[in-house]
């Protein structure tokens, strides 16, 4: 049983008396860890799902605020588009199919199983078997369906198909090839669907075409930004699934080449679980939800909780080596102020994330920030429940890399060979910081959803197709609104969206443009009994105006409104990188504002689903910048107010700026590009950096206190820290390792990037901090009494009970 | 026996339905209410020969600014030549004097209808056009502006209710004839019956898919003439496209003789 000393002993610090009390009463802490997890279990299932991109979006952005007007006088833009290849696509079989296809789609709802209550997915779908066509001959002018019903069989019917659409500039080359081979649905789901029900949509969908295709002879696409977005999130959700289980069982490996103890191995994975679960319920309980996001946390917490135990247990088994009795209570007392510190500075790491403007940033924040805390003191509960029951020797074996000696004596050497060569290491760390750093200088913000997904992806093919054959998925969208009604009647002002539409062809590279003079130029030719000539903008403006009063298609009102004052031009284009589209986005606006100055009464806007996917990786980039920046200001306060030292505190800058630095200078060099998904490393960088500084400066700063010698102190440090973080960087680096058999780039590059900040925050740690204290023989503002500084060097390295360092927070 | 309810056309053209002529007391008290036959009935009960109206077609999307126009409508009702209707804009200016004629040719037939442009001085037969489309870009389709017969249709009558001050008879129609299921853009229609007056007041169609597509509510009712009811003020809200049409009656001359002549296509372009 262990033996546990009277805590009103005078002698005793804070830190000693806290590990006293929670060794004393093992019920509290086995009241509060039963209690943490049965929080978290009860409301784990109750956690959402939102599996897209709608919880990335700022819901005060201009921009969507934009978008939300002018979809609301149009039409949305929410598009999927169904690309098909078949013998003759003009055949009976074919626009039947095509037709059917349309129908089956048209006749999708969404079940409660997500969130749905029956309502309608797919609000029109326009393919060759839906569209209509204006046809005028011999007097005559009507609005027909081009492929009637039931479709025609005979030769004669089908030509006069293939003629009419040939010859309707509104379909051929964008609804299908010249060869006749290949044709193109547009689906428009609809309105105010979440991503659940967006993401059911495409599942459902896809379904749809896989059943097609396997008794038909034709080929189908689904492509467009909702299903690339729907699949982003399922292949990131899957692959965490997938891989958070492997990672679990490497990090059991690890953990027991480090402990050598198979107790003290299932006791780490068990409190691990405690958080891991605790945190999700934490979530919940925060109003959060699962997105692209807030998966990071489990791996987060998984890093962070492992690496408080590695210490816990490393230093129990140390302390129990050395002799060093109450070694529970003082191993306990040693390390609670520093994992406090590491824990609450990470913390306020992902607090700062909290001012994001995009709520998933925010909720990731929130959650995250709780969360850390919550693993700080599972993680204290725990060591103080199970250190009561069993010795160290029962967890931590001799023969585990922990406490093996042959690794000890290398952290000696390795602590020596630093302090020998302490110029050429600290100079080596920074040219080394120097070279690889200057790599993010050619660091790339961009994101294109294609490059996330690998070759053999059936979205990168599809998209592939789409983009040779019909020009893109990605729309861009002007809207014009004039001051006075019936502007855009005007031959000149047609004229002037002609001007608009060049533009989009000419200077932004579009592959398709429609625009409302499109349909007024197709009337003014089909009214005039189909004469090719007469396929241009009407004379007049009664002319124009009349024309459109005929139109029997509700298509026309996606372009134009109805006091003709309001148009909308829509441009597709193979553009899927947030740079091209935000350039692109920005010229146009630029060109509308300059065509139609605001100073005239005009309002314009470059809009779209587009505009809003690159503005949202902007704003995701400011936020992880402004809160990464921010929260190096705060942990820096904090440091200072902890260590009571401008110096000390500012000797854990650089070692934190290490690991971010090497991590986005070697995605500079690999061409990995900053993005939504590994902007957050820069975050779990610096969390994962600051743990190990702050217990290698924690225990550096005890060491000095206590002898004075700086060499000493960084040998005696190297032994007892050393095995701690080598230990959690290898097992989270070799955890996360597995993930780079992912086939989706985004889980490849996070697990690259976590396993290089890891490495960097470990050379940081172990190589620049110590050397860096060397060269400029800072005492990392421990302040010594002369009285003590001749005793306290007999005392053991690390020991608490000796004269406390000045200012030290406890 | 034909018949044709009138419940859409006769709001766009300003009639209205047709008389009821057996007593509906009658009826009640039998406890026999055949929903066709009040249909018929009112089909029958709110004829006229002729009719002459000046009104309103007002157009408005959801969050949009209303756009008006005027009109006249001229009107004849006649069993053995068919109906005839000429509609002529006379606002706003660029529109004016934009005309469209229909001629019906009886149950089965297909109407003829014509349209002339002022801008073009070109007047053109529309031919068929798709029932699904939209009158003038309203919330009306060319399916409402055509002679329904009643024997196109079977009925339902799914329950008496009280609609405002008076008792309705909700009725269901769905299209029977194989050419009318196939051509028109209502899976079924349920029909506010007013029992006073058999007058059609409140109407909720259905699309192919039975998502409630289209409604209409008449808003102000007048008997013109004898047991004849007319709309002053109707209301039809497309509930897919969140658009609305408010058709208002100005002034109405009825039963006053119309010349044939105005029914011509030849004629459509004398303003």
């Amino acid at each position: 049983m262990l033996e546990i000393p009277g805590s009103h002993a005078p002698s005793l610090s804070f830190p000693e008396r806290v590990a006293h009390q929670v060794l004393k009463r093992p019920v509290v802490g086995i009241g509060f860890l039963v209690l943490t997890l049965l929080f978290g279990l009860t409301l784990l299932p109750f956690l959402r799902n939102e599996s897209g991109v709608q919880v990335f979006a700022d819901p005060r952005s201009p921009h969507k605020a934009v978008l939300d007007e002018v979809n609301a006088q149009f039409v949305n833009d929410d598009l999927l588009f169904i690309a098909y290849e078949a013998e003759d696509i003009f055949s009976t079989e074919s626009l039947e199919l095509v037709r059917s296809l349309g129908d089956t789609m048209l006749d999708l709802r969404a079940p409660r199983a997500v969130g749905g209550v029956g309502e309608v997915l797919v609000e029109d779908v326009t393919s060759l078997a839906t569209v209509k066509e204006l046809v005028g001959a011999d007097l005559v002018f009507r609005t027909v369906d081009l492929v009637a019903d039931p479709v025609p069989q005979d030769e004669e019917s089908l030509a006069w198909i293939r003629e009419r659409a040939k010859n309707n500039p509104l379909m051929a080359e964008q609804m299908f090839t010249s060869d006749g081979r290949s044709g193109l649905i547009i689906v428009r789901v609809a309105e105010d669907l979440d991503d659940d029900v967006l993401a059911y949509t495409v599942r459902e969908i896809r379904r749809v075409l896989r059943e097609t295709e396997s008794r038909e002879e034709m080929r189908l696409f689904l492509a467009g930004e909702i299903a690339v977005n729907a699949d982003i999130a399922r292949y990131q959700q899957e692959d965490l699934a997938r891989f958070i289980p492997l990672v679990y069982l490497i990090i059991t490996v690890m953990l027991f080449v480090f402990l050598r103890k198979i107790r003290g191995v299932l006791l780490a994975l068990l409190c691990i679980s405690v958080a891991m679960i605790s945190a999700m319920g934490l979530l919940v309980a925060v109003g959060g939800s699962m997105t692209n996001t807030t998966v990071m946390l489990p791996p987060i917490i998984l890093t962070l909780s492992v690496a408080m135990l590695v210490h816990y247990f490393s230093e129990y088994g140390k302390n129990d080596a050395a002799g060093r009795a109450p070694v529970a209570q003082r191993t306990l007392a040693e390390l609670i102020p520093p994992v406090f510190i590491a824990a609450f500075t990470t913390s306020i790491a992902m607090a700062c994330l909290a001012i994001s403007k995009t709520p998933a940033v925010r909720m990731f924040g929130h959650s995250a920030s709780l969360a850390l805390l919550l693993c700080f003191l599972i993680c204290v509960f725990f060591c103080g429940v199970t250190w009561r029951r069993w010795q160290a020797p029962a967890l931590v074996s001799n023969r585990g890399l922990a406490l093996s000696t042959g690794f000890d004596a290398f952290l000696t050497s390795f602590a020596r060979l630093i302090i020998r060569r302490r110029l050429p290491v600290f100079v080596g760390s920074l040219v080394l910081l120097a070279a690889v750093g200057a790599g993010a200088a050619r660091l790339v913000v961009d994101q294109s959803a294609m490059a996330m997904f690998s070759e053999s992806a059936p979205i990168k093919k599809a998209t592939g197709f789409v983009d040779d054959h019909f020009g893109g998925v990605t729309t861009l969208v002007a809207s014009i609104r004039a001051p006075k009604e019936g502007y855009f009647l005007e031959p000149e002002a047609l004229d002037g969206l002609e001007e608009v539409k060049d533009f989009f062809l000419n200077d932004l590279g579009a592959s398709f443009v429609t625009a409302p003079q499109d349909y007024v130029k197709l009337m003014h030719r089909e009214f005039l009994d189909g004469d090719p000539s007469m396929y241009r903008i009407p004379e007049s403006k009664e002319q124009t105006e009349q024309l459109l009063l005929l139109n029997g298609d509700d298509t026309v009102a996606e372009y134009i409104n109805e006091s003709r004052s309001w148009v909308r031009i829509v441009a597709r284009t193979t553009e899927d990188s947030t740079v091209g589209l935000a350039s692109a986005h920005e010229r146009l606006e630029q060109f509308l504002a300059e065509q139609y100055p605001s100073a005239k009464g005009y309002v314009t806007h470059s809009t779209g689903q587009s505009r809003l996917s690159a503005t949202m990786l902007k704003e995701l980039l400011r936020t992880q910048i402004g809160s990464l920046g921010l929260s190096f200001v705060v942990i820096l306060a904090l440091m200072i107010l902890l260590f009571r030292s401008l110096r000390a505190a500012l000797f854990s800058v650089l070692p934190n700026c290490f690991p971010i630095l090497i991590a986005l200078g070697v995605m500079g060099w690999a061409g990995i590009r900053l993005d939504a998904a590994t902007v957050m490393i820069s975050t779990i960088a610096l969390g994962i950096a600051i743990d190990d500084t702050v217990h290698f400066l924690s225990h550096l700063r005890r060491g000095l206190a206590s002898h004075g010698d700086l060499e000493r102190g960084i040998i005696d440090t190297m032994r007892v820290k050393g095995p701690a973080i080598i230990g959690t960087s290898l097992i989270i680096s070799a955890g996360f390792a597995v993930m780079l058999v992912s086939n989706f780039m985004p889980t490849k590059d996070f697990a690259i990037m976590i396993c290089v900040a890891m490495m960097a925050a470990l050379v940081g740690d172990l190589v620049l901090l110590p050397s860096m204290a060397l060269v400029t023989k800072s005492r990392l503002g421990v302040r010594l009494p002369e009285a003590s500084r001749s005793t306290v060097a007999e005392t053991d390295a690390g020991s608490c009970a000796g004269p406390s360092i000045e200012g030290e927070a406890a | 026996m034909k018949g044709k309810t009138l419940w859409l056309m006769g709001c766009v053209s300003f009639v209205s339905a047709a008389a009821v002529v057996v007593p509906f007391a009658s009826m009640a008290s039998s406890g026999e209410l055949d929903p066709k036959e009040l249909m018929r009935q009112s089909d029958e009960r709110h004829r006229l020969t002729s009719e002459y109206t000046e009104g309103m077609m007002i157009l408005q999307a959801e969050g949009s600014e209303p756009q008006q126009r005027t009109l006249v409508s001229y009107t004849l009702q006649d069993e053995e030549r068919g109906d005839r209707m000429l509609l002529r804009f006379l606002s706003p200016s660029g529109i004016r004097n934009t005309a469209f004629l229909t001629i019906e040719h009886g149950r089965g037939r297909a109407n003829d209808q014509w349209l002339y442009l002022p801008a073009f001085r070109r007047t053109r037969r529309l031919g068929e056009a798709e029932l699904g489309d939209r009158f003038v870009g309203s919330d009306i389709f060319f399916e409402d502006l055509k002679r329904r017969y009643v024997d196109d249709y079977s009925y339902t009558l799914l329950r008496t209710e009280a609609c405002g001050e008076h008792r309705c008879h909700v009725i269901e129609s769905i299209p029977s004839d194989p050419k009318v299921k196939e051509e028109s853009p209502y899976s079924k229609t349920q029909i506010w019956l007013r029992a006073d007056n058999l007058f059609p007041i409140r109407t909720r169609s259905f699309d192919s898919r039975d998502r409630p597509l289209k409604e209409m509510r008449i808003e102000e009712l007048t008997q013109v003439h004898g047991d004849v009811w007319r709309a002053d003020r109707m209301v039809v809200v497309d509930l897919q496209r969140r658009h609305r049409t408010v058709m208002t009656v100005r002034e109405r001359t009825v039963n006053q003789p119309i010349s044939d002549d105005l029914f011509s296509p030849h004629s459509l372009g004398n303003e």
